[in-house]
């Protein structure tokens, strides 16, 4: 008996190792890629490199350049135009996806021509979608704004889209949902195949209607999933960059210098490196506080 | 250990440490005897462009160099924040060609040049005789050589002018004589303007340049809430809104017009730029064109404005580089030689009044008959106009000129008052300049 238990444990050890050295790549790349990173990137943001060059000095500044941030009415600014930017962009994808989604999921003519166009903007080049949407958005020349004219909207009343200071950050995020749709909608049409159907006819025999049954059966049981896409995307709302840059590139003005692009103009342009690494770390405070906090509101309306 | 789990992390270890030996392969011991190569940063318009593989033919004929461009991709500023972060990360690019003072203030303040006398003693090349007042030092140290002078005049293409029916321009002349002149060649039913200028944020100053008005006060702060600044920057924004001479900065962004947008387009009568343009207007391969295009100096600004902008390109070498003796060699090649390739007016101050007259005479021979030798001295050698920086230049200069660039911005797209866009520009930039000095 003790000699089958002695084999037992030198079988589960052998295994053990075996696992240990299959995930090794994984968590050495985790350590080298993403901690080491992460480590000192915090350690840069107490230090005063904030100089190209031979001119930089490396002293131990302590929190001085997190001090900095909040004296810096740009920096704030562009936190709040994160803030913004992502309310716009969680809120339009999550409704928009979750709705095509349903319609996907019914029985639909030319429903995989639908999917696949759906899709098709996820791959798309970040570059050439941003040269794209500049030529349709073009205020002057553009189609969007010929169709807007031809309804009979005033010359003088036409967006101004991508070059108006009010509108271009909401034009970004709407190009932002129109271009990462396919993910979330993806998801949401897999949670959906999900639901048992005789949830639904049961609901049926009991007389319930499109809207009881969206609210009191499809909502609940595809929340794990929505819950999911909030927390992932409103981190990805925070790190967009590469779409803001390359269709305003921050402007008209600093209308869309959202956070990211002003760490990357800090890091990169003017050689503040402990400065943007600073502002980068407390991005990434606000960003766990949120899923914390997201975390904990879970128990109010996620159903597992 | 079980001999299984020995073999499988000496493969693991193997397939660790393979990589990282071909990557330490990489870093090679600089030779006394340097291998007959040159590289040097390029950005794609440069990577590509017919004058500077055939000057680097040429370079390559002459001396049996090989000539190797480091592809960075994206322009001006792009390309230099990219270059900024290879050369602190240790990259081995022998040279890099610096386009404009404030490119020329951020690399000689950060280090990354190096100090150039040795070197060309080195290989036997006198600088001063060759540059003589073209050549800065700092400290006492030669940290790079200039390539051109390049001096603003007005381009103006004579098709538009000769079918509106106005005569060329006439010099002296200011910028209302522009204005009106503008005002007569404009027909935007034929999509036709009278004027260009490129969105560059120095052209919002450059009335107050032209007066010689200097961007900081003596204490360091900002010197942007003198009047010269706002007239300048509200000229620029009467070019489009007020005379309709020009597209507005509105139509100038929704349409991607660029830096080339004048001589690839044919649609607009002036431009008033650096003489390293003529480079486009003689290329006849990249800008081929059907109309001639005539070129005068540049107006004044007013009574107290008659200066003309200029600025200038330098080439270097880079502190770490791998071939530095090939380096001087190419630096003090190309910067003698640029003009012969891509036109514009080199920086020299040993050129024969002969050499002056082939110079000229090669980019009139090239203009195709639109221009005369003797058109070409008066706009940009011999004429009544001082000489000035075209770009501010002092402290923190890359913000302070961003500052200008994103307010200038509000105000042209009509989203800020003039006066806002001021009081603004001259806060942030005191901002600035007081964390710079504290």
């Amino acid at each position: 008996m003790s000699s089958t238990k002695a084999r037992r444990t030198r079988l589960s050890l052998r295994e053990e190792r075996t696992a240990l050295l299959f995930i090794a790549p994984f968590i050495l790349g985790f350590l080298v890629l993403n901690f080491l990173p992460l480590f000192y990137s915090i350690f840069l943001s107490l230090v005063n490199f904030n100089e190209l060059g031979a001119r930089r000095t490396n002293e131990f500044i302590g929190l001085k350049n997190y001090a900095r941030i909040f004296g810096d009415r740009l920096a704030l600014a562009a936190y709040v135009r994160s803030f913004y930017f992502t309310a716009i962009y969680v809120g339009g994808i999550i409704i928009l996806s979750l709705f095509l989604a349903l319609l996907l999921n019914r029985s639909l003519y030319l429903r995989v021509p639908c999917r696949t166009m759906i899709y098709m903007p996820y791959v798309a080049n970040v570059i050439a979608v941003s040269m794209v949407w500049a030529i349709v958005l073009n205020p002057f020349e553009g189609p969007v704004n010929a169709l807007l004219k031809l309804f009979g909207v005033a010359e003088e009343s036409l967006p101004m889209w991508l070059l108006g200071v009010k509108s271009a950050l909401p034009t970004v995020a709407a190009i932002k949902i129109w271009r990462n749709l396919a993910f979330q909608t993806i998801v949401f049409l897999a949670a959906l195949q999900e639901v048992p159907r005789e949830l639904y006819e049961c609901a049926e025999i009991d007389g319930a209607g499109w809207w009881k049954k969206f609210y009191r059966i499809t909502l609940p049981m595809i929340s794990p999933t929505m819950f999911f896409l909030v927390v992932v995307t409103i981190i990805g709302s925070f790190k967009s960059l590469a779409l803001v840059k390359g269709l305003t590139g921050g402007g008209p003005g600093s209308a869309t210098r959202i956070i990211t692009l002003f760490v990357y103009e800090q890091a990169i342009r003017y050689s503040y490196y402990s400065y943007a690494n600073a502002l980068a770390c407390l991005l990434f405070v606000f960003i766990l506080i949120i899923t914390l906090l997201q975390w904990k509101a879970q128990k109010l309306w996620v159903h597992y | 250990m079980n001999k299984h789990v020995l073999l499988r992390l000496t493969i693991a270890a193997l397939a660790l440490l393979l990589p990282m030996a071909a990557f330490a392969g990489g870093a090679q011991e600089q030779t006394a005897e340097e291998e007959p190569i040159l590289t040097f940063f390029a950005n794609s318009k440069y990577y590509s462009d017919n004058t500077t593989i055939t000057r680097n033919k040429a370079f390559e004929a002459e001396t049996g160099i090989k000539v190797e461009m480091q592809l960075v991709p994206g322009e001006d500023a792009d390309f230099y924040d990219k270059t900024d972060i290879s050369i602190m990360g240790g990259d081995k690019t022998d040279c890099i060609r610096l386009t404009n003072p404030i490119n020329i203030a951020r690399y000689v303040d950060a280090g990354f040049l190096m100090p150039l006398d040795d070197i060309l003693a080195e290989i036997g090349y006198d600088a001063e005789a060759v540059y003589g007042k073209f050549l800065k030092r700092y400290d006492g140290q030669l940290l790079y050589l200039p390539y051109e002078q390049s001096i603003h005049s007005v381009y103006f293409n004579k098709a538009i002018f000769d079918s509106a029916g106005v005569a060329y321009p006439q010099t002296p002349w200011t910028w209302d004589d522009y204005v009106a002149t503008a005002k007569k060649l404009t027909d935007t039913s034929n999509g036709v303007y009278g004027s260009y200028f490129v969105n560059w944020e120095y052209y919002y100053y450059m009335l107050a340049r032209q007066r010689s008005i200097c961007a900081y006060k003596e204490g360091g702060s900002s010197n942007y809430d003198h009047p010269a600044f706002k007239e300048s920057l509200q000229f620029m924004n009467d070019l489009g809104t007020v005379h309709k001479v020009q597209p507005t900065y509105l139509e100038y962004q929704a349409k991607k017009m660029q830096w080339d947008t004048w001589a690839a387009t044919g649609d607009f009568g002036m431009i008033c730029i650096g003489s390293w343009f003529t480079g486009l207007l003689t290329d006849l391969v990249t800008y081929p064109r059907d109309w001639d295009w005539g070129i005068v100096e540049t107006p004044a600004a007013g009574a107290n404005g008659k200066n003309n902008l200029m600025a200038g390109g330098v080439w270097s070498i880079l502190k770490n580089a791998k071939h530095p003796k090939n380096a001087a060699r190419y630096i003090s090649w190309v910067s003698e030689n640029s003009y012969k390739y891509a036109g514009g007016i080199p920086a020299r101050v040993n050129l024969t009044p002969q050499e002056v007259q082939d110079l000229l005479g090669g980019i009139a021979e090239k203009s195709s008959g639109s221009v005369t030798v003797q058109e070409l001295k008066a706009a940009l050698l011999a004429n009544t106009l001082g000489i000035v920086d075209e770009k501010i230049c002092g402290p923190r200069v890359r913000e302070y000129s961003d500052i200008i660039a994103q307010e200038g911005e509000m105000y042209l797209s009509g989203e800020q008052s003039l006066d806002d866009t001021i009081r603004i520009i001259k806060e942030r930039a005191d901002q600035i300049l007081a964390e710079s000095s504290s």
